[in-house]
């Protein structure tokens, strides 16, 4: 702008200088005032916005507008219709004889905003007694210009976010609830069953069998052993030396030996299978690339563990099962080393767990062991403690979970930070998955700095401040004996608190890696 | 708690480096790097130690890292946050070990340390004699004697527990106030008093002056132009949404700005309102480190990758064209031309 006008005053300086007597008047060149401040323009996706700049000396003049290399209008205003979410980078150029002005401006694409609904429902909807009240709270984004209506069997019954249910009368009810804004409207509908409470007979405190295994989602694996408390295989293994002696006399031991090709690493990644979490699905620190099967999952988490990188377990419950290609023996002492990336007042304990391969299949389906560590059987600690992971139904938005002591929250959506779209495994297919575990007592802490604080345990657990050795010796079974375990085959570990830290985001266990430690002692 | 102890350790180590440094186990490295060049500072993680410099010489693609350690036998320390080239001398300051080491940036060999500080982070220098230190933990800035290696008193800025980065307009130096803070400081250089200050939005860091006299200021979402001379704020540019101004530069004439919001934008300190496009589009990386090379105008951005492993820093041309890549230390977060 003020180089042209500089030019076009000396040319005419030069022109007319001489001409002195006479009057003259020049004309300017054109001079381009957006009608936005900043030059930015925001649109959402689908509509149309209409950029009108003011333009002074245009009398004659050409107007451009170009895109890239494009000219997508000569008018004098520019009617953009918007398509996806993006930013388009537009030059407008005004010319006349005297002289071209140009703006750069930019056109943010906004993507709609419609109104999600996420809540939690159990697969088969909900059961309540007659008479009681179950309240249906669901997380809605973008609620706030909204409009809500719920109906019971069709009937509207209520245009509020929330909504309690009661019904006197035994059956089943359909319940829906649709939101709407202008952007667009989103709509669930489920299930409620009014049914009488089935009187537990006394003496029957102990419901149903209990499966220690997880519910693993893609992990069918046919014939899993029904396991027990206790292995009658196990009796008295403390007073052999599995490492000189052969297999036990009565049951078959397929007990594998160090050799001189064995790996202090772990071998082969059996299991992963993360809960939802920050890192999950996320490309840049995480390191995915879109991982859409367990098999996938698994080869993505060996191949960060190989190139001494981290993976995530998620929130509670998260696991990582892994077996190494030769027993690892109990001596008593330590015999596991796993590392994470705790350091002071950063702790994400995980517990762990071991397996001895019983049946000799090389598959860990024989019985998970906890060790225990330092908060074992205190009364912060739960065991059998599990939580469901509901798949949020748009991107974007935070994880459900629901857990078997009636409480429910969310695994928060972080954008800031990890702007996947979806921190629920890209690999689960169902839309809900339960992981069983032992949940510890959370720690963390907003500190007076206003920095959060994931204090240590005192000891036993992986991703924990100064813990990172573990013993076999520490196996116990779910009654809290010693599982007495000659070696083992197999280690899991698995998340063991259920907690958020603000916006660093829920507590999850984080691994580096894993290594028999007996041959850490003798390298 | 750990501090006092970091800067004593780092005190005995130097008492004691003349006497064992021939018998250590680190062999010493004979650099002689004369030339122009390009010094990356290592951060490393906070509390683990392990902050390093890295040196390049552009254009032959070649990135020696460690060479702190390799020439000296010993470790940087811990959080290196700023290096800054007077009077033929590097300064390398390191946060969190409370030290401040001057080295020969052709043999890169400690000429120098000066301790006594608590938590430094940047140096500006006023003369041969003087320059001036501010700190993330105490409420004065330090006055150092810089060829002496030694304090030789302070500033109190009471209320302001964390003064940051520093630029100088004749006889004035502005200082930011950054953690928890909302002001610029301005001190009389000769008189070494705080003579006024200016109330800016949350957490002002980043701070530049320009060929006009203007201080640019970084302050969270938005951008100051303040003038020097009046101290008046003559026109702010606030960013939209979540954006955040982070890092500051100006190319070797000062009448060029660039700035990180996300992606690495560039503008004429003479434009009245923020680019609409960026310099350099960064869409999930995070941009650690920006510098632009006084003379060639070539750009540098530091990536941090996941703050664990090696970070990368990236080349481009003046007109942003990618040219090299780099691997550097960990956490590559400032860089100082020589």
């Amino acid at each position: 702008m003020k180089k042209s006008l500089l030019y076009l005053t000396l040319t005419v300086l030069i022109l007319f200088g001489c001409n002195t007597g006479r009057e003259i008047t020049i004309p300017p060149a054109p001079q381009i005032e957006l009608d936005s401040e900043t030059g930015v323009y925001t649109v959402k996706a689908g509509k149309t916005i209409c950029i009108t700049p003011i333009v002074t000396y245009a009398e004659d003049a050409l107007y451009t507008w170009t895109v890239g290399n494009n000219i997508v209008s000569r008018e004098k205003e520019l009617n953009f219709t918007a398509g996806q979410p993006g930013s388009v980078y537009v030059t407008l150029k005004v010319t006349n004889e005297h002289g071209t002005d140009s703006e750069d401006l930019r056109i943010d694409v906004l993507a709609l905003a419609p109104p999600v609904i996420s809540l939690a429902v159990p697969d088969s909807g909900f059961s309540i007694a007659p008479d009681s009240l179950l309240i249906l709270k669901p997380l809605i984004s973008n609620s706030k210009k909204a409009t809500c209506l719920w109906k019971v069997d069709s009937v509207a019954v209520a245009n509020t976010l929330e909504y309690v249910f009661s019904s006197a009368v035994l059956g089943t009810f359909s319940v829906a609830l649709e939101c709407e804004n202008e952007d667009g409207k989103d709509g669930i509908s489920f299930s409620i069953s009014v049914i009488r409470p089935i009187v537990d007979e006394p003496g029957e405190e102990d419901p149903g069998e209990e499966n220690p295994d997880d519910d693993e989602p893609g992990d069918d694996e046919p014939g899993d052993d029904e396991p027990g408390d206790d292995n009658p295989g196990d009796e008295d293994p403390g007073t052999e030396d599995p490492g000189n002696d052969g297999p036990g006399d009565e049951q078959p031991d397929y007990f594998r030996p160090v050799t001189s090709s064995s790996r202090t690493e772990w071998d082969i990644i059996h299991l992963y299978l993360p809960a939802p979490g920050q890192f999950i699905n996320e490309t840049v620190t995480g390191g995915f690339q879109g991982e859409n099967t367990q098999e996938k999952a698994n080869l993505y988490a060996a191949n960060r563990l190989r190139s001494g990188l981290f993976i995530s377990l998620g929130g509670f419950g998260g696991s990582l099962v892994l077996g190494f290609d030769h027993s690892i023996v109990n001596d008593g002492s330590y015999n596991l080393e796993i590392k994470g990336n705790a350091h002071k007042n950063s702790s994400e304990p995980g517990i762990v767990w071991v397996m001895r391969d019983e049946n000799g299949n090389g598959k860990p389906d024989d019985t998970w062991y906890e060790l225990k560590g330092s908060e074992y059987g205190k009364t912060g600690t739960i065991s059998c403690y599990e939580v469901t992971y509901y798949r949020p139904r748009a991107a974007g938005q935070p994880v459900q979970w629901t857990d078997n002591a009636g409480k429910s929250g969310t695994i928060d959506y972080l954008g800031s930070f990890h702007n996947q779209d979806t921190y629920y495994p890209l690999w689960i297919t169902s839309d809900s998955y339960t992981l069983e575990g032992t949940g510890l007592e959370a720690r963390n802490y907003l500190s007076t700095t206003n920095t959060w604080i994931n204090p240590a345990y005192e000891w036993g657990y992986a991703d924990n401040h100064n813990s990172a050795l573990f013993r076999i010796s520490d196996a116990v079974t779910r009654s809290g004996e010693s599982a007495n375990l000659p070696y083992i085959d197999f280690v899991k570990i698995q998340t063991g608190v259920n907690a958020k830290s603000g916006w660093i985001g829920e507590l999850s266990t984080e691994i580096c890696s894993v290594k028999d430690y007996n041959m850490v002692k003798t390298e | 708690m750990i501090k006092p102890f970091s800067i004593t350790a780092w005190v005995c180590l130097f008492l004691c480096l003349p006497a064992c440094m021939k018998y250590g186990p680190s062999a010493e490295e004979e650099f002689d790097v004369s030339g122009k060049g390009l010094f990356i500072i290592n951060e490393g993680n906070f509390m683990y130690g392990n902050a390093s410099l890295s040196y390049y010489v552009p254009g032959t693609g070649k990135t020696e890292n460690e060479v702190f350690l390799r020439a000296n036998g010993i470790n940087l320390g811990d959080v290196a946050q700023s290096m800054q080239l007077y009077d033929g001398k590097g300064y390398i300051v390191v946060n969190n070990s409370g030290v401040i080491f001057v080295i020969d940036p052709v043999t890169f060999k400690v000429t120098g340390t000066i301790t006594g500080l608590i938590s430094p982070r940047y140096i500006h220098f006023i003369s041969k004699n003087k320059a001036y230190v501010t700190d993330l933990y105490a409420e004065k800035i330090t006055v150092i004697d810089p060829l002496a290696c030694r304090i030789t008193g302070n500033i109190p800025v009471k209320g302001h527990p964390s003064t940051e980065q520093m630029v100088r307009y004749g006889n004035k130096v502005f200082v930011s106030c950054w953690s928890y803070d909302n002001m610029i400081l301005v001190i009389n250089s000769e008189t070494d008093q705080l003579t006024d200050s200016i109330l800016v939005a949350s957490q002002p860091s980043a701070l530049q002056i320009d060929c006009n006299g203007k201080i640019w200021c970084a302050s969270a979402g938005t951008l100051y132009r303040i003038n020097a001379s009046s101290h008046e704020i003559e026109k702010t540019f606030p960013l939209s949404g979540d954006g955040l101004f982070s890092r500051l530069c100006l190319n070797g004439a000062r009448d060029t700005l660039y700035y990180v919001n996300k992606s690495v934008w560039r503008m004429d300190v003479s434009a009245d309102r923020l680019p609409v496009k960026p310099f350099i589009e960064y869409d999930r990386e995070l941009v650690y480190g920006l510098a632009v090379d006084p003379v060639t105008s070539q750009v540098y951005t530091a990536d941090a990758v996941d703050y664990v492993q090696q970070g990368v820093v990236y080349r481009f041309s003046p007109q942003a064209v990618p040219i090299d890549t780099l691997r550097t230390g960990i956490n590559p977060g400032a860089f100082c031309f020589k």
